[in-house]
């Protein structure tokens, strides 16, 4: 999977997120959002929603079946859903595990 | 001597934002309860330190940006107090997946805060982690299909058993227990949310019974409800044994 075509695919599954939370307000979906954290943009019940939406996504759209949420996650020095570029170099790393062979 | 310097206490705050805004009360010393909530919002701003204001206008200009500015504003109030450093020379530290803590020297006091639509919900310790989590009912989310990819199956089973209009109840009664451990470990999200599991039973007191590869961290940390408003459910999660909980309802300058 490109990366490119997964972090689209991560904005659009963030943006009705950030829409309904922020109404009105027009916060963009951007790669270097802000996801966890002081000043974090969803609540973290949203978080674990847009997190199901694009394991449940992947799954369906893209036959890729990947765990976010994991002792591998816990493990990592910075949280990987800190925003979409961190979160979009995980998913690739666990797409590549899965496949045997090492990230783009 | 601060007022919360007993070890033992572990002092709580559960308190509305936007009043707090309306009446102009401030986190403040120097305000006045005449002020404008937009004067009070720049005076609880002043308190707030340069990364913080700047996260603060990153946010526009709406209720968002409010209610950062007035929770933080309110957290330096209630840790300027305690540990008697003004709340504009309080300095946080953030660990990896973004816990602020204070900086050395006054690193043993241990804080957290969470807040959802008008409510902030505030913990402070001594020499122990704290962590807070605070939900309003009516907080969108298919829970159900939350519970069924996050929960471990002892969690769900115990929602499922409860008649439906309780169901959303349950989980977000066991959403804020996790998520108050989660924050007190400083985890976030990472954390599987089915490594770990609470009671939920409506005659059980909040704990921890399992946690998966460690069997030394279920006694380690300490659940407590904490009572919040209507259409709120909120809960603390304490590293240790052998303390109290101290809920304060109200919080201003002469508090």
């Amino acid at each position: 999977m490109e990366r490119q075509t997964l972090v689209n695919l991560m904005v659009a599954l963030l943006q009705p997120l950030l829409d309904d939370q922020n109404e009105g307000q027009n916060v963009k979906a951007t790669q270097t959002l802000s996801l966890v954290g002081d000043g974090a943009a969803l609540t973290s019940m949203r978080l674990v929603s847009f997190i199901a939406d694009l394991e449940t996504t992947l799954a369906t759209d893209h036959g890729l079946s990947v765990t976010l949420v994991s002792e591998r996650a816990l493990s990592r020095q910075k949280s990987p859903f800190r925003n979409i570029d961190a979160l979009a170099d995980f998913v690739l790393e666990l797409i590549a595990t899965e496949k045997g062979a090492p990230a783009a | 001597m601060p007022e919360t310097s007993v070890e033992s206490r572990v002092n709580v705050w559960c308190l509305p934002l936007l009043r707090r805004l309306e009446k102009g009360a401030t986190a403040t010393e120097s305000a006045a309860s005449s002020d404008s909530a937009e004067s009070a919002l720049e005076n609880m701003a002043a308190t707030l330190s340069p990364e913080e204001r700047a996260i603060a206008a990153s946010f526009g200009s709406g209720e968002r940006r409010n209610s950062y500015i007035a929770a933080h504003a309110l957290l330096r109030s209630i840790l300027a107090r305690i540990t008697g450093v003004s709340p504009n020379e309080l300095v946080f530290r953030y660990g990896a997946r973004g816990k602020p803590e204070l900086a050395s020297p006054l690193h043993d006091w241990q804080f957290n805060m969470s807040h959802s639509r008008d409510m902030v919900l505030v913990a402070v310790a001594h020499g122990r982690r704290v962590g807070v989590d605070i939900e309003h009912l009516d907080e969108p989310g298919d829970v159900r299909r939350i519970a069924a990819r996050f929960l471990s199956p002892r969690d769900r089973d115990a929602i499922e058993q409860m008649p439906a209009e309780r169901q959303r109840y349950a989980f977000l009664r066991c959403w804020t227990r996790k998520e108050a451990y989660m924050k007190a470990r400083g985890d976030g999200v990472s954390r599987p949310l089915d490594d770990f599991e609470v009671t939920l039973a409506a005659d059980a007191a909040p704990a921890q019974f399992k946690v998966t590869g460690d069997e030394t961290e279920r006694d380690r940390w300490q659940l407590a409800d904490v009572p919040a408003p209507r259409g709120f459910l909120a809960a603390v999660a304490v590293e240790g044994q052998s303390f109290e909980v101290v809920q304060h309802s109200a919080w201003s300058v002469d508090a």
